[in-house]
């Protein structure tokens, strides 16, 4: 199965469950969760389903392309299932047969892992899927998001699919990864894990990044707080704009373990503002997913 | 499996960690036991297992209904139940009324408070099944789990979603548990067997779940993978490395465990074994085969949840490849630089925001390491050792190997201190002087591993009383208590007679407030020592009796505390010390009163022979008394005492020693407190009880 036939398969067997089919953000975001179909859809009572490809960007894990395990930019195969189904797990393993894994013939194992984001105030518990020792899925209930307890809970889903894909093409490196027929993941991105490994790790103006980070908390909260308007989806934008310039200056060897705490702390508090202010929002608009929930049963 | 069990409640949940479990077992099954008696249920014998997936309790012998009880209860005083005119009070009424029970079943009694009403009353005989909802319920609530989360919309808490209750009890129906029906059906193996199972009486259910891949019993599966590990190891031409922390884990990570060979490239070999280990076993929780040469081989040992297949080999040995090229990677990574090259790298690693850097720690533990030197007398060479290995203890901290795996500090570290071609005792001390890192682990025993972690341990308790992070109750999140009693064992173990006060005195000046906060430590430390002490079996006043002399080395004051334990089983002990304790009691009530005194001694003042043989005697052994106390012979010391207890008995009998004639008098008490002087200093004898 190539890769794109793994997406296509996900898409297919989750729509089935009664999944809105999402596009990843355009914005760069270090996993599926900062996607607004993630982060701010968990928050408050209203009902939610919904899967996505997001491409994500990590990059301090950049190898110049040498690692076959490890990249700066990959895809995330996100599931979001608000309230979390009862029979979740029974989904998640009929998605991993619909791939075509013949389980009887696999170990799969749900081995204990707890999450946290602390940038976004996120944790929740759950596992890591392993099959046949390899960490293919994170699966979490949320427990906390924005800072704020969560009620209903909501279960995320975290699918590695160039590690699924590896497994299925039976592939050493991410880089031999068949994306279709004729086309390599390597074609495709060794390029830009070279380029981006450079720039990340030795190009990137530190000065300006710290500007950035100062301009973008700044418009994050002149958004929050303009008055007359209440809006927040743009704010958010800007949370995440923040996120990605503390990961480069990260990246970049720029932040001391006293300021990191520092820094990590502004992050998680202008979330936390957008968190608040989301949830006062749809409250004022009656929360109306309330009422039209979403059609399929999970 | 429990026999002739006539309850079962199984609680279905999705994987709880394996390490959460061993505890809750023991938690249920304890929470059962106290809500059944508490509510009257008799039983016979109550059996809690448990997988990643299922919970559950087994009752046999119980009771259908609560035992009969007649309770005796408390109402009001009789004061406060009737009024003026003996009519009863509201107080009164209320109770009646409250408990069901009418005027004349009421009886007076006498307590320590006055006279008070007492009514006996039959307890309600509820049955089982409608008392045990309420229990399960507070069970689920009451288990002490490290961690608990919600799911849905539901508003029980759990370690993990709790998917289903199986109930089955003689004599009752289903029940609800929080709002959901159990019912009498449980669930097979996630993938093989995925589905419910009806269980139409107790005993079928060991075996129903056997038959759908599920051992439920986890002793049971424990013995059948212990066993499957050794026969494959033995397959494999090796030994099993055995691993009983691992075996617990793998235990409850899986319901239908087996067991599959697999193999790693061999030119990873090369690696250090302790990496190779750290590797499988807390990445992937396998399990190392050894050689019969005792070296590590390149198998290993997977425990599947599913019967193995090529698959199953297949994956886990790619997964490992990758995984040993991580490590071969950090390894690489970490050789570039020498650990003696990565000292100034500890300024910048935190270790506490008031007590600075790690590499300022190891300045302060270079400091004390100094002072024992010194004080032990070291050679300049041992010396020179010591402070080698102090300032490399840590440097093990800023390595790839260390930041993957916390915990191969020390241990990575002794491994590069022999490749960088230190002394193979310095390298030693790197890995030792964390020890003892739990309660019954290995003491350091040659002198540089001792000397850092001492070192170490002193660094930690100071410097944490210095910013306030002393341990309260039960909190003691640093371990410091753990620290105080190996600084303790380590001397007494190792013979090392060191005064701790001199240590920490020396020591003050890299502490804020040091000098004030030396006493609360000194005390801290021999609240340690006499639970040591006490555990190695010295009764409480022999340890106080030598404790209360004020000295601080642990040593000396274990070896005096033992020999009075030894000696007590002499007969002449107590008679001994009634004498001693003569002595003694003159010469202390004289000095309370007469503090500065000075006693001045002439022998031309003796005026009985009995005098001067008292005198004599002491005089004359003098020597030997010298000789004993710093051989720390102090069983001799004491037979000397019996020697002289009839010399010292006759001098009470013919002489008075609080003489009208004062210049008599001090002479005399000269002779009592030169002899008590030598051993007042060891010990105070007036707090050996005489039993």
């Amino acid at each position: 199965m190539y890769l794109q036939d793994l997406i296509a398969k996900l898409n297919e067997y989750w729509a089935g469950q009664g999944c809105l089919i999402l596009q990843g953000y355009d914005l760069e975001v270090g996993a599926g969760t900062f996607n607004p179909a993630t982060f701010l859809r968990v928050l408050g009572p209203e009902p939610w389903k919904a899967a996505y490809v997001e491409p994500s960007r990590r990059p301090t894990d950049g190898r110049y392309g040498d690692n076959p395990n490890r990249l700066q930019h990959y895809y995330q195969y996100q599931v979001i299932l608000k309230p979390s189904p009862g029979e979740v797990q029974d989904h998640y393993l009929d998605s991993l047969r619909y791939l075509g894994i013949k389980l009887e013939e696999h170990d799969v194992r749900f081995v204990e892992d707890d999450w946290e984001s602390p940038t976004l105030g996120a944790a929740g518990l759950g596992w890591e899927v392993w099959l046949d020792g390899m960490e293919i899925t994170q699966f979490t209930y949320f427990q906390q998001c924005g800072s704020l307890e969560l009620s209903p809970i909501s279960v995320e889903l975290t699918y590695g699919i160039e590690r699924i894909c590896m497994y299925i093409q039976d592939k050493d490196s991410i880089f031999d990864v068949l994306w279709n027929k004729d086309i390599t993941y390597r074609d495709v991105h060794r390029q830009g894990e070279y380029e981006f490994s450079h720039y990340n790790f030795n190009i990137a103006d530190i000065d300006l990044h710290f500007k950035l980070f100062d301009l973008y908390e700044k418009e994050c909260l002149a958004i929050l707080f303009f008055p007359g308007v209440r809006s927040v989806l743009p704010a958010y934008d800007y949370v995440l704009k923040c996120s990605h310039v503390f990961n480069m200056l990260d990246a970049r060897g720029a932040i001391s373990v006293t300021e990191r705490v520092g820094y990590i702390t502004r992050v998680r508090n202008i979330a936390r503002r957008c968190a608040e202010q989301y949830v006062a929002i749809r409250e004022e608009m009656g929360f109306p997913l309330l009422k039209e929930t979403t059609a399929g049963a999970v | 499996m429990l026999k002739d069990a006539n309850f079962l409640c199984e609680l279905g949940t999705e994987e709880i960690p394996a390490g959460y479990l061993p505890p809750a077992i023991e938690a249920a099954k304890r929470l059962f036991i106290d809500n059944l008696e508490e509510n009257r249920i008799n039983f016979k014998s109550i059996e809690v297992y448990a997988t990643p997936r299922r919970i559950a309790i087994l009752a046999s012998g119980m009771a259908e209904t609560q035992r009969e009880e007649v309770a005796e209860i408390k109402g009001p005083s009789v004061k406060a139940a009737y009024g003026a005119d003996g009519s009863p009070t509201r107080a009164l009424e209320g109770f009646l009324k409250g408990n069901g029970i009418a005027r004349e079943d009421l009886a007076t009694r006498d307590t320590d408070k006055g006279a008070y009403l007492f009514a006996r009353k039959r307890l309600a005989k509820k049955k089982t099944a409608d008392l045990l909802p309420g229990i399960i319920a507070g069970i689920i609530a009451q288990i002490p789990f490290p961690k608990r989360m919600r799911w849905s919309d539901k508003a029980v808490t759990f370690p993990r979603p709790i998917r289903y209750f199986l109930i089955i009890l003689d004599g009752g129906g289903p029940l609800e548990i929080d709002g959901v029906a159990s019912s009498n059906k449980t669930r097979g193996h996630y993938i093989q067997h995925n589905r419910m199972l009806e269980v139409n009486s107790i005993k079928d259910y060991d075996g129903i779940l056997k038959q759908n891949g599920v051992i439920v019993n986890q002793q049971e599966r424990k013995e059948i993978i212990k066993r499957d590990l050794e026969e494959a190891a033995h397959k494999a031409k090796g030994f099993l490395l055995e691993d009983e922390e691992l075996l617990d884990t793998v235990t409850y990570l899986t319901e239908q465990p087996s067991v599959c060979a697999c193999s790693f490239d061999g030119n990873f070999l090369k690696l250090p074994d302790i990496i190779l280990i750290a590797e499988m076993r807390e990445h992937q929780k396998y399990f190392s085969v050894i050689g019969p040469d005792k070296k590590l081989t390149n198998k290993f040992l997977v425990v599947s949840n599913n019967p193995p297949t090529p698959h199953v080999t297949a994956g886990n040995e790619r997964v490992i490849a990758a995984r040993l090229n991580d490590a071969r990677f950090f390894y690489e990574e970490d050789r570039k630089v020498k650990l003696a090259d990565r000292v100034q790298t500890l300024t910048s690693v935190l270790f506490h925001k008031e007590l600075g850097s790690i590499y300022d720690k190891v300045q302060r533990m270079q400091d004390i390491a100094d002072f024992v030197c010194r004080r032990l007398n070291l050679d300049g060479t041992l010396e020179a050792k010591i402070r080698r290995a102090v300032s490399l203890c840590k440097t093990d901290l800023v390595t790839a190997v260390v930041f993957e795996f916390p915990s191969l500090q020390g241990k990575i570290g002794r491994i590069y201190a022999l490749e960088d071609g230190e002394d193979p005792d310095v390298a030693d001390a790197i890995e030792e002087h964390y020890r003892p890192r739990f309660s019954g682990d290995r003491l350091p025993s040659a002198m540089t591993s001792l000397a850092v972690s001492l070192a170490e341990k002193v660094d930690n308790i100071f410097g944490s009383f210095s910013v306030g992070n002393i341990p309260k109750g039960s909190a003691d999140p640093y371990a410091l208590r753990r620290q105080a009693s190996a600084i303790v064992e380590i001397l007494i173990r190792n013979e090392i007679n060191l005064e701790l006060e001199e240590l920490l005195d020396a020591a003050t000046k890299n502490y804020k407030n040091g000098v004030r906060i030396v006493d609360s430590i000194l005390q801290f430390i021999a609240a340690r020592a006499k639970t040591i002490f006490s555990e190695s079996g010295l009764s409480h006043d022999e340890i106080d009796a030598c404790l209360s002399t004020g000295s601080s080395d642990y040593l000396e004051l274990f070896r005096r505390a033992r020999s009075v334990n030894e000696f007590r089983k002499n007969e002449n002990f107590s008679r001994m010390l009634l004498s001693f304790k003569r002595m003694n009691n003159i010469v202390s009530a004289f000095r309370k009163e007469n503090k500065a005194y000075p006693l001045s001694f002439d022998p031309a003042l003796f005026r009985h022979e009995e005098e001067r043989e008292l005198y004599d005697f002491f005089q004359s052994k003098s020597e030997t008394i010298g000789r004993l106390i710093s051989a720390s012979n102090y069983i001799e010391l004491f037979g000397l005492l019996i020697e002289a207890k009839p010399i010292i008995d006759r001098f009470f009998d013919k002489v008075l020693v609080m003489e009208n004639d004062t210049r008599l008098r001090d002479n005399r008490l000269y002779v009592l407190e030169s002899i008590l002087k030598n051993f007042t200093k060891l010990m105070d004898f007036s707090r050996i009880e005489d039993r």
